[in-house]
């Protein structure tokens, strides 16, 4: 499984280089089951507002990906993408917020389309993942993640996700990029696995 | 019994409710949650200032298990012979609700949040519990804050003042 979530890892982080034109490396932090109780401070301290960039994901398999930042490494990759000094961007306005979206989309397909290609094909047609527009919301950590995991909340009391850390020029930005499947598209990676096995 | 996470602050008893958890307190204490399309049910003995705060993720068990606070249908009945256990009676209990937020503009989130108030409040009228506050639905995450001696709720949204239900 850690084998496919870094290929797409890698994936994502060779379309991060071609969109920002500069270094950036993606690696899996780790896929990990966390008890219901404990999803709410998976990044930290969940009474502190960060922001999630969010893609729906359906198709094959269906469930969320997600990008989360603390407003400073989000508004910092703005600047980079915008050729500015870097604390130029204080506020999210419009034009933070796109920044960060286009990022979250060219990151979430490269990553979605490298997964599809590891699934087995369905009915004789190859597997396909079909992004949503990404959205952004800025919220209390807490409030964000509950709601992401809500889905899986149905079924289980230990949720599933895969979770990748991203470096810009070498220095970790605090991007966390999470791949949160729901309950049916968990079975479907086990098949997955069982089959390569 | 779930953990809980407590800090001693002066005198006040400060307790965190994470998904799925029950917390009950009474003097001297107080006991906080943070909300996005969950609920956060928070009871309380009008009468003897004991009171509890369940996180509530989603409306019905419907066979699955899992801690009681998760779900509507068996939250409520745990709540309530909770803060019986420390002295409180269901007939002078009312409650206050808030969260049920859609946090992406999902709808499933939105459904499953109309489906847990909804739940909530039948369980909570066919125990004669009235509903005193409510701040529910939006777009936004809220920082319930309740005080089970005086049944003080405040909610506060990300940028916003706290407002008192």
């Amino acid at each position: 499984m850690e084998e496919i979530f870094q290929n797409c890892a890698d994936n994502a982080s060779d379309a991060m280089v071609r969109w920002l034109g500069s270094s950036s490396l993606m690696t899996i932090e780790s896929i990990d089951q966390a008890p219901l109780e404990d999803v709410q401070v998976m990044l930290g301290a969940a009474d502190e507002p960060i922001c999630c960039c969010s893609i729906n994901m359906t198709g094959s398999l269906n469930g969320w990906l997600i990008l989360a930042f603390r407003d400073t490494s989000g508004l910092a990759l703005s600047d980079l993408v915008l050729n500015n000094p870097l604390g130029t961007a204080i506020r999210w306005h419009e034009l933070e917020q796109s920044v960060a979206l286009e990022s979250t989309n060219i990151i979430g397909c490269a990553f979605l389309n490298s997964l599809a290609k590891h699934l087995p094909p369905l009915k004789g047609q190859p597997s396909e993942l079909i992004p949503s527009p990404p959205l952004f919301a800025r919220d209390y950590a807490g409030c964000l993640l509950e709601s992401v995991f809500m889905k899986q909340a149905q079924t289980a009391n230990e949720l599933f996700v895969s979770e990748s850390r991203i470096e810009l020029r070498g220095e970790s930005l605090n991007w966390n990029l999470l791949f949160v499947p729901d309950s049916n598209a968990i079975v479907s990676l086990q098949e997955l696995l069982t089959s390569l096995a | 019994m779930p953990e809980r996470s407590i800090r001693q602050s002066q005198t006040i008893k400060v307790s965190s409710v994470r998904m799925g958890e029950i917390v009950v307190g009474g003097e001297d204490e107080l006991i906080k949650s943070l909300l996005g399309s969950c609920i956060g049910l928070a009871v309380y003995d009008r009468i003897v200032g004991i009171g509890g705060l369940a996180h509530i993720v989603l409306p019905s068990s419907e066979g699955y298990i899992g801690p009681p606070g998760k779900f509507a249908d068996t939250a409520i009945s745990e709540l309530i012979r909770r803060i019986e256990e420390q002295g409180g009676c269901q007939r002078n209990m009312v409650a206050k609700l808030a969260g049920g937020a859609r946090m992406f503009h999902c709808e499933s989130s939105l459904t499953v949040g109309e489906r847990n108030l909804e739940t909530i409040k039948r369980h909570l009228q066919e125990r004669s519990i009235p509903v005193c506050g409510q701040h529910c639905g939006g777009t936004s995450g809220r920082r319930m804050v309740f005080y089970p001696r005086t049944g003080r709720v405040t909610i506060g949204l990300i940028g916003e003042k706290s407002i008192e239900i």
